[in-house]
């Protein structure tokens, strides 16, 4: 079967017991909490409303448009297709303040959030918001 | 046949068609209607969902939770390559907070152009009931009414139907 050519790289990672994905393209590398260089780092309680593992971030995520997200794990790169990508449903997209979650991801029976590191980081035009981010 | 006949027998018969419309709804208001109902249980107490709303019940897969959003929906669930949103009817019919067991099991409905589960403790039966659907009671709790079409009398007891608009567009 040939390779789907709009198919995304997938960067899945775990958060506050959630599956996450973010495009590859939109991180600039993954690193360790120690190696993070300064720059505005991103509060997943505050950006994401998820509270973070108690024993910390095991990884840093270095998005592009120039802030740090902490995870807890960082798992897989998955490459998604359209077969396996869906707008989140209505209901659901219509009660979120924002684009952050732009669609949902489907690896296996699980479902994975797929978010958008511009407008978590307050780049994207129109989403306007910035709160969440601290300097680090 | 000639005209006058056939005018005739289509008089008889519109007659006949007025006639049995009359004793239907004659037997519709002494009888009530018939109602499909799904029963659930939520919370110790049963609600109908409309039957011609339930498309499947499925036993509940993993829910992967959306933050940010109210706490009634629950997230969201894939259903063998569907994302469907999934809710708690008990958060919104203030019943506490829907558990997930063994006898858990998802209530999918259609809804105008989209599909949702609904979170029920275990699905009781599919009823017929001949009645009149009544205003909810002023007794229930706080908030719920707003959640019911009304109520309808199966056995000893009242059974809350559920209005699945209002709970998919809960008003704030």
């Amino acid at each position: 079967m040939m390779a789907d050519p709009l198919a995304l790289e997938i960067l899945c990672f775990r958060l506050g017991g959630i599956l996450w994905g973010i495009e590859a393209g939109q991180v600039e590398r993954i690193a360790r909490p120690e190696e993070v260089p300064d720059g505005p780092l991103l509060d997943p309680a505050r950006i994401l409303g998820v509270a973070p593992a108690e024993s910390g971030p095991e990884r840093c995520l270095l998005l592009r448009p120039g802030a740090v997200l902490p995870v807890d794990e960082v798992l897989d790169l998955v490459p998604l297709s359209s077969n396996d990508l869906a707008a989140l449903p209505p209901l659901i997209a219509g009660a979120l303040p924002d684009e952050r979650i732009w669609a949902v991801g489907k690896v296996g029976t699980e479902v994975l959030l797929l978010l958008d590191a511009a407008t978590l980081c307050g780049t994207k035009t129109g989403a306007g918001d910035r709160a969440g981010q601290e300097e680090g | 046949m000639v005209a006058s006949e056939e005018t005739s027998w289509a008089e008889r018969r519109a007659a006949l068609l007025r006639q049995a419309a009359e004793t239907a709804q004659a037997q519709e208001a002494r009888e009530g209607v018939v109602i499909h109902l799904l029963l659930v249980a939520l919370g110790g107490e049963s609600y109908g969902f409309p039957l011609d709303r339930v498309r499947e019940v499925v036993k509940p897969a993993p829910i992967t939770p959306v933050p940010s959003i109210p706490e009634h929906i629950l997230g969201v669930m894939n259903l063998r390559g569907e994302i469907l949103p999934v809710l708690d009817p008990k958060r919104l019919l203030g019943l506490g907070e829907g558990a997930s067991t063994s006898e858990g099991r998802i209530v999918v409905v259609k809804g105008p152009g989209m599909a949702a589960g609904f979170l029920a403790d275990s699905v009781e039966d599919a009823i017929e009931v001949r009645g009149t659907l009544e205003p909810p009671l002023a007794t229930l709790p706080e908030g719920q009414a707003q959640y019911l079409q009304g109520q309808v009398a199966h056995g000893d007891r009242l059974v809350g139907v559920l209005d699945v608009e209002a709970l998919l567009h809960r008003r704030e």
